[in-house]
């Protein structure tokens, strides 16, 4: 492909993204509006659709041109005046939209593929993320392969609203077009991993500045440097110092030497550079936010899917879309929040009838909120529906897990945190949109592997609340520094619950398994040289750092604390494969490179035979 | 398949290099003035002699195009990481960026041997990552004559063949030509140390 064209198709494949992201969005605010808002919204769709015909046209693409042709052609379905015709049009003209988007991916990766195939990266490591997704149960139709022609889709939905579905799919040209193979996120409707983001020039001219700013200051330090050795810069300096002190009528107690004042002057350059560098640092970070609005835009398509073939009725309510977050980041947390609001629809917002008889309005709330609050994004999930039955869980607990009581729940532990249990489901029947008990402890897990949280709080029949905060930026990492056996390591702090003072008489052995006797809990001690082999014995003295991640909990044993610093993480190259318990590395200030641990995994290294004694 | 007298820069050689810090830095000259002398002379006549950089590894002699080639760099702190396959030996940093160091010994399936003073990290660049080499010694910038160059034999081979794609006739040693690439590759089934 010439690489002119392929600039144009990638223009052309991101604005087409946007207008059907526009033409979606005017279909599902299209129930709530009135008359004149409605005819708007047609006129809305219609010249976004318009415009992409025309795009497509230019561009060679038959195929969607014809797509768009169709669609607009189809755009008066919406003028039907009842409320059922409306969202049969709208269901309608949203499966196109569908087979719009399957075609912009298809053509995406046939641009990336080119662009990988000239100046390719590595050859690829496998995608995880992509067959997690593949086996995560919990994702539903909506995640399934945009493949999803109308046939399959048509079989998936529940026979209420196939009842509904009037027009016939196949209405609809499908083209030939290789649909397979997709990831969850994309069919959520936003493009993470199109390697391209959109910079105002406005943050590119600060930066510029910024840049000159510190080559100035870089001057300014190399003279103050040479200053010493340069004799005249040295007097110049000197007599410069000298005719201020005494105009300023300062004390003239510093020395005459110049050597004094030759590093203030340094320390004075260094100290401005050092503020220009941590400047350009915060911009650059900036450059990698996003607001969380692109996020939230896919959410309102799967509250209109999921309500519908729940046969509920749930109105989204947004808050704080232009919340800034990490794009690096944007994957977790739109694979969170989907899980997350289709939980809300599914488990907690009850039927309109069940609704009506507990005195609430027919019409469930879902409501999103973000905030950055204390540096970092957090966002509230919260329905108004029937709550957590906390009861059935526990009831479940016992059946799944037979040494339950073992594990029985302790004061002060937080009674909902077996919810995010593998094999926990609130449903009887587990279907295939949620209900089998994995999306929530899988949704923790993600989101603890990038140093977040999520916690729920619930009311039995009042409503239950997700909270999911994510760190402010994943290139800069809040940390306890850790040694064992002359090693350094970083811990993310995010994942630190306590640390404390190895004491011998906390410590037991059960089942040949050293523990630490904490907070009337039983905690499995990890000695940090025992799991990465630069120790064949377990420390019986030093720290002991509990970490609680993906719903287990660790006592990590080292031989000292060595403080809390940010850190910038440098990712390690693929060569070194996925080291257990290792999430990257980090330069400190010494220069030293020093490996980052990753709980996650770190939890899962089993734990060595406890203290000898 | 060569001897100490003909490999030019002997333990007692690199001993000397240790102590003169410009060696190496003229040496990273030398590799520079051939990657702009081979570039400049993209245009000219099509069979050029390509410019390759040999070194040694358990007492034989390969060698690197020099494309690939950024930097050679002396043997500094290497931080462990733990887990990681065998061949990597850890990772260190290079001007704020951290590179993983690989033993090319252990890469090309050879025995574990001692390091000395004279050992290298050839720092190479290619599709975006940068990776450390370990070798024993570097020897050389050389130009290689493309009618030398032959298929490399079967016999010598077995564990390497991955790697070494030719073989270069010099008068009385035989140069094991790598290619960057394939030493580069993840694989999946990496063993674990």
């Amino acid at each position: 492909m010439d690489p002119a064209f392929r600039e144009l198709l990638a223009d052309f494949l991101s604005e087409g993204f946007e207008r059907t992201d526009a033409v979606e969005h005017h279909l599902l605010a299209m129930p709530s509006e009135d008359i004149e808002g409605r005819r708007e919204g047609v006129i809305a769709i219609k010249r976004q659709l318009h415009t992409l015909k025309g795009n497509a046209g230019m561009m060679g693409l038959g195929d969607l041109q014809q797509l768009a042709h169709t669609l607009e052609d189809r755009v008066e379905v919406l003028d039907a005046e009842d409320r059922d015709g409306l969202a049969t049009g709208i269901d309608s003209l949203l499966q196109g939209v569908d087979q719009m988007r399957a075609h912009l991916r298809s053509l995406t990766r046939e641009e990336t593929a080119e662009e990988t195939d000239r100046d390719s990266d590595l050859p690829a490591p496998p995608d995880e993320r992509a067959e997690e997704n593949a086996k995560d149960p919990g994702s539903n139709a909506l995640s399934q392969t945009p493949g999803a022609d109308a046939r399959s889709k048509a079989a998936q939905r529940s026979p209420a609203e196939r009842g509904q579905d009037a027009p016939s799919p196949n209405a609809i040209p499908t083209s030939g077009l290789d649909q397979e193979g997709d990831d969850g996120v994309q069919a959520l409707g936003f493009r993470a991993s199109d390697g391209r983001i959109r910079i105002p020039y406005a943050k590119i001219d600060e930066l510029v500045e910024l840049q000159a700013e510190a080559l100035v200051l870089r001057t300014r330090l190399a003279e103050a440097i040479n200053a010493g050795t340069d004799v005249a810069t040295a007097l110049r300096i000197s007599t410069l110092r000298q005719a201020r002190r005494t105009a300023g009528g300062g004390d003239g107690s510093s020395s005459a030497d110049g050597e004094p004042e030759r590093w203030e002057n340094v320390s004075d350059a260094w100290q401005a550079l050092e503020k220009s560098l941590d400047r350009m640092q915060d911009r650059i970070i900036d450059l990698g936010m996003v607001p969380l609005e692109g996020l939230f835009r896919p959410l309102g398509r799967i509250v209109h899917d999921e309500s519908r073939r729940e046969g509920k009725r749930v109105e989204l309510k947004v808050r704080g879309g232009e919340t800034p977050i990490d794009k690096a980041l944007l994957e977790v947390a739109g694979e969170a929040l989907g899980h997350l609001v289709r939980n809300a629809i599914i488990h907690g917002i009850e039927t309109p009838d069940v609704r009506t008889a507990r005195g609430k309005p027919p019409i469930g709330a879902v409501d999103l909120k973000a905030a950055v609050v204390s540096g970092e994004v957090r966002i509230e999930v919260a329905d108004d529906g029937g709550g957590v039955d906390l009861e059935a869980i526990e009831r479940q607990m016992v059946d799944h897990h037979p040494d339950a009581t073992a594990r029985a729940m302790t004061p002060g532990d937080d009674p909902f945190a077996v919810v995010f249990e593998a094999g926990i489901t609130s449903r009887g029947d587990a279907d295939m949109s949620a209900g089998r008990g994995v999306g929530l402890s899988a949704v923790k897990a993600s989101v603890e592997r990038v140093g977040g949280r999520v916690e729920l709080r619930s009311v039995a029949g009042k409503g239950t609340s997700f909270q999911l905060a994510l760190p402010l930026t994943t290139t800069i990492l809040r940390s306890l520094l850790l040694r064992a056996d002359q090693e350094t390591y970083a811990l993310p702090l995010s994942a630190v619950t306590e640390s404390l003072h190895l004491d011998t008489s906390a410590l037991h052995t059960v089942n040949q398994t050293g523990v630490l006797r904490w907070r009337g809990r039983v905690v499995p001690l990890l000695d940090l040289g025992l799991a990465f082999e630069t120790t064949d014995t377990m420390r019986e003295e030093g720290f002991a750092i509990v970490i609680e991640t993906g719903g287990r909990a660790r006592a990590l044993v080292v031989d000292d604390i060595a403080g809390i610093r940010d850190i910038v993480v440098k990712s390690l190259d693929p060569i070194v494969g996925h080291p257990v318990g290792i999430s990257g590395s980090t330069i400190l200030g010494d220069g030293r490179v020093i490996m980052i641990l990753d709980p996650v995994t770190l939890a899962t290294i089993p734990s060595a035979t406890g203290p000898a004694s | 398949m060569s001897d100490a007298k003909q490999t030019p820069p002997s333990g007692s050689d690199s001993e000397r290099d240790a102590d003169h810090p410009e060696r190496i830095y003229a040496f990273a000259d030398a590799i520079e003035a051939e990657r702009e002398r081979s570039t400049d002379s993209e245009a000219g006549p099509a069979p050029r002699p390509e410019t390759w950089v040999s070194f040694e590894i358990d007492r034989e002699i390969y060698a690197l195009p020099v494309e690939p080639v950024k930097e050679v760099l002396r043997v500094t702190e290497i931080t462990r990481v733990p887990h990681a396959p065998n061949p990597v030996r850890g990772v260190t940093q290079l001007r704020g960026r951290v590179i993983p160091v690989v033993d090319l010994a252990l890469r090309l399936g050879l025995p574990e041997r001692q390091q000395d003073q004279g050992n290298r990290i050839l720092v190479v660049g290619s599709k975006g990552r940068l990776i450390g080499l370990l070798v024993d010694r570097v020897h050389q910038v050389m130009q290689l004559d493309r009618n030398r160059v032959q298929a490399p034999p079967d016999d010598v081979m077995t564990s390497r063949s991955d790697f070494v794609t030719a073989v270069y006739h010099l008068a009385d040693r035989l140069i094991l030509m790598l290619d960057v690439d394939r030493v580069l590759v993840i694989r999946e089934a990496q063993d674990v140390a």
